[in-house]
């Protein structure tokens, strides 16, 4: 077997050329399966990240009944926070609650609709770490009437710190009120879906705007014990619980399509490249009929010679594969330290998704042994006919082959 | 005594004008509505110094039906709404679906107007949704109105005050003012062009402006409008949306 | 006898028409014969060299080695007998590229199962045929004759009950040819070599002692020499 072996590489780089150029397409396969994974693996990472440090950390409560498609905050849907829940909510760790609602900012002949973010800025520094946004100005000033604003609506309303706005909301019973705000800051929470339509004021502010009195839409918890505890304790009192990860679930299973449609891609690649396979080992067993020829008069079982041919194309495979897994491997490190920055893109198209707009891949050895392992299998598999029928040949015309 | 004189003063004109600000209420609700009524109308939209006309073709049957298709622009051609009570449904033919519109989709402009369908909806219901007095009377194109302050009865009204100007001769609230509850006026409401058709006197052109956005306005004119007309029960069916 | 054919016909489709290329023969090769089968193209002998030499199977009739009939092995125990008891020299040579010319030689005894001493055997056999310089060379590297040696050695080393050489020297110049004919004349009357092999040139059924005539597939004529 190891001669074997040693004979089907010394083929193979003897036609260095073509076993090259017949490889490109399995080291492009592998490649982008593994960047792919793992640009989607960052992208499920991300998704966490964005709503772990921007609205939910470990655990999101929001009132029974209330949307969490993160589309529509209906300020009529919001509730009281329940004493039990509230003491239960001490017990399990640092905890915050917001007011969401939707509202419409104007300045000059410029409007745009928008979701306030009413907060407590008391305990939200207990569950968020602010240092880790990006704020340029100040944060809203309590008892002023301040606003800070997400920055992708800064950028599109044009608005700077200092600015004086018009914000128009209504109430929770549904009375129609606007009022003027001077805008603080502009704040970078790196959660596309709240910098691009997000409007951030004191839950005290908030009250004379939308009356309040004391309804909240989300509950963050930074549990000091087991998240799945604290999802358990913190259930059933008009509230209803999620762990962070199951609060992105829907953007997670877009992610599993996403990396299904890799995997379409992937696989055609890998078509395209077992074709190039099956034609060079087609190739190479025409060329080499007297080859053959010889090594059957000279007694090598057939099966052996069937062998070397689904060897050479299997090393080829397994070659092209560790390109590929490199390629895509080191891509996938150093995008990991590095991120990919979205901004401009996200800008661009104005995507609304609770996603940062900075995707660091996520590396992992599963993506590079699988896809290592499907191009080899692909290889083996596209050489499996050509290397049968160079095994079925004759040896009495083969040894007389030019 | 004196503050009881000066009680007086205040209370005597409005008992002069022996009229109550429920009557009018009363009069001008039942003046915007009609057994039946088919009407062709341009409605022209304002925004961000972009212009938008839109062209529909109505019809209404008393104070609770009202069934509208749009006719041009052609991106639009095609979609209907139905209102019927406190329920709206609209049709959209690009995605061949009637659709009810409920909840906070109310609150939105019609075709980005700075009509929203809430304001369409609530427009012949002030009796029930208002109190006020009668702040005064003024003249309006030779014409004499009652200025009436309204203020709504629940924190429900979507407008908690209003000031209205009613036409005394015809009860055609001929101008508005909508305040937030804040007190900021968020939008005026005018309707003028007062034609004398079948023997009620209608206005042919509104006019909404938004007190917020500057420059934001918009215009609807009635191109004809017919009362008494034969409809027949389907235009007011969500079968009529999908036909 | 090592090997011999009996009755031994040869039939090829082609197309819709067969050809025959062997009618019948009766030919038979003893051990340290130097035998050349003789005649023009398409006489037959490259078709009885192929069955005497297991590489293929006759459509009728029997192939003997070393008294067993052929007929009753598989595709794989024919493959270990020419492994074991056949050496192969072509007209083309038919070296592996890719190995140097001692792995040439390396490789027959490989297939043949030899696992002792075989560098030793390898370096040998090089050497008999005069290529002690040339072992780690490649077949490019080397010249026509020198890869026919290469061969020569390839066939030799694993001591086969027979040799055979379909036209050896009809890809070389005279001389060349004539130094292998003498190279495989002397291994024959030296060691005792089996040689059968199959040739159209006066010069080298000169060589023969013993020449076997074909001609349209049947036997024409037979010459011993001393």
């Amino acid at each position: 077997m190891i001669f074997l072996i040693g004979l089907a590489a010394r083929n193979l780089a003897r036609n260095l050329r073509r076993t090259v150029i017949t490889s490109v397409a399995v080291v492009a396969g592998v490649a982008i399966m593994v960047l792919g994974w793992g640009l989607v693996d960052g992208l499920d990472d991300n998704v966490l990240r964005a709503a772990r440090t921007t609205y939910a950390s470990e655990v999101i409560l929001r009132p029974d009944g209330y949307p969490d498609d993160g589309m529509r905050y209906p300020l009529d849907e919001a509730a009281l926070i329940p004493d039990s829940l509230r003491s239960e909510l001490d017990k399990t760790g640092a905890w915050t609650a917001r007011t969401v609602f939707p509202g419409r900012i104007v300045r000059g002949s410029e409007s745009q609709h928008i979701s306030v973010w009413a907060y407590d800025s008391a305990t939200e520094t207990q569950v968020f770490d602010r240092d880790g946004w990006k704020v340029t100005g100040a944060w809203p000033a309590p008892g002023k009437t301040e606003i800070a604003l997400g920055s992708g609506l800064a950028r599109l309303m044009e608005l700077k710190v200092g600015d004086e706005v018009v914000i128009e909301g209504r109430t929770r019973d549904g009375a129609i009120n606007a009022l003027g705000y001077t805008v603080a800051g502009i704040v970078r929470v790196d959660n596309s879906s709240i910098d691009a339509l997000g409007v951030w004021m004191e839950a005290a502010t908030a009250q004379d705007l939308a009356q309040l009195n004391g309804v909240r839409t989300h509950i963050a918890v930074a549990p000091k014990g087991s998240v799945a505890a604290a999802k358990t304790e913190l259930s059933g009192m008009g509230w209803t619980a999620l762990t962070v990860s199951e609060e992105c679930d829907d953007l997670i299973a877009m992610n599993r399509i996403r990396r299904k449609s890799i995997g379409t891609v992937v696989v055609m690649i890998m078509l395209i490249a077992a074709t190039g396979i099956a034609n060079t080992v087609i190739m190479a067993t025409f060329e080499r009929i007297r080859e053959i020829g010889t090594l059957l008069a000279l007694g090598m079982p057939r099966a052996d010679v069937r062998a070397l041919f689904l060897l050479e194309g299997g090393i080829m495979g397994l070659a092209a594969g560790i390109l590929g897994a490199a390629i895509g491997g080191s891509a996938v490190l150093y995008w990991q330290r590095h991120g990919i920055d979205l901004s401009q893109q996200v800008d661009e198209v104005g995507a609304n998704i609770a996603m940062s707009t900075m995707v660091y891949t996520h590396f992992s050895w599963l993506p590079l042994l699988l896809s290592l392992t499907f191009g080899v299998a692909i290889a083996v598999g596209a050489s499996l006919w050509p290397a049968t029928q160079a095994s079925r040949i004759v040896p009495a015309d083969a040894v007389k082959a030019d | 005594m004196r503050n009881f004189i000066l009680a007086c003063l205040l209370v005597l004109p409005s008992v002069a004008q022996a009229v109550t600000v429920d009557e009018v209420l009363a009069k001008v609700d039942s003046n915007l509505t009609y057994d039946t009524r088919e009407s062709s109308l341009t409605m022209t939209v304002v925004k961000s110094g972009r212009t938008k006309t839109y062209k529909m073709h109505s019809y209404g049957r008393g104070q609770e039906e009202m069934a509208m298709e749009y006719l041009e622009p052609a991106r639009d051609k095609g979609t209907k709404m139905l209102k019927k009570t406190d329920e709206l449904w609209m049709w959209l033919p690009s995605v061949e679906k009637t659709q009810k519109i409920s909840g906070h989709m109310l609150r939105q402009g019609l075709m980005g107007s700075d009509m929203s369908y809430e304001d369409l909806m609530e427009s012949s219901r002030w009796r029930d949704m208002y109190g006020g007095t009668v702040a005064g009377e003024e003249t309006i194109d030779g014409h004499k109105v009652w200025k009436i302050d309204l203020t709504a009865k629940d924190t429900t009204v979507s407008y908690p005050k209003r000031v209205i100007w009613v036409d005394q001769s015809n009860y055609i609230p001929v101008k508005q003012e909508l305040y937030a509850l804040s007190g900021m006026l968020l939008k005026s409401w005018t309707m003028t062009d007062v034609r004398l058709i079948e023997g009620k006197e209608f206005p042919m052109k509104m006019v909404i402006t938004d007190k917020l956005q500057a420059g934001s306005t918009t215009e609807i004119t009635f191109d004809s409008v017919t009362f008494k007309v034969a409809l027949q029960d389907e235009v007011f069916s969500t079968r009529w949306l999908e036909r | 006898m090592i090997c011999q054919l009996i009755g031994a016909t040869k039939v090829y489709p082609m197309g819709d028409l067969t050809v025959v290329a062997l009618r019948g023969i009766d030919v038979g090769v003893e051990s340290g014969e130097f035998t050349a089968f003789a005649g023009p193209s398409g006489s037959g002998k490259s078709t009885a060299l192929n069955l005497i030499g297991c590489l293929d199977r006759p459509t009728e009739g029997r192939v003997m080695v070393d008294g067993r009939d052929v007929a009753t092995l598989t595709d794989g125990a024919l493959g270990e007998l020419r492994a074991k008891r056949i050496g192969f020299i072509f007209q083309s040579f038919n070296l592996i590229p890719v190995l140097t010319a001692a792995e040439n030689v390396d490789l027959a005894l490989r297939l043949a199962g030899v696992t002792e001493n075989r560098a030793a055997r390898v370096e040998k056999s090089l050497v008999d045929v005069g290529l002690k310089d040339l072992l780690h060379r490649r077949p490019a590297q080397l010249s026509g004759g020198q890869q026919q040696r290469v061969a020569i050695a390839r066939a030799l080393v694993k001591n086969p009950a027979i040799i055979i050489a379909d036209e050896p020297t009809a890809n070389l110049d005279s001389s060349n040819g004539e130094a292998i004919l003498d190279l495989m004349r002397e291994m024959n009357e030296r060691d005792g070599v089996t040689f059968l092999f199959s040739t159209h040139d006066p010069m080298v059924m000169g060589r023969a002692r013993r020449v076997v005539r074909l001609k349209d597939g049947a036997i024409v004529g037979e010459e011993r020499r001393a």
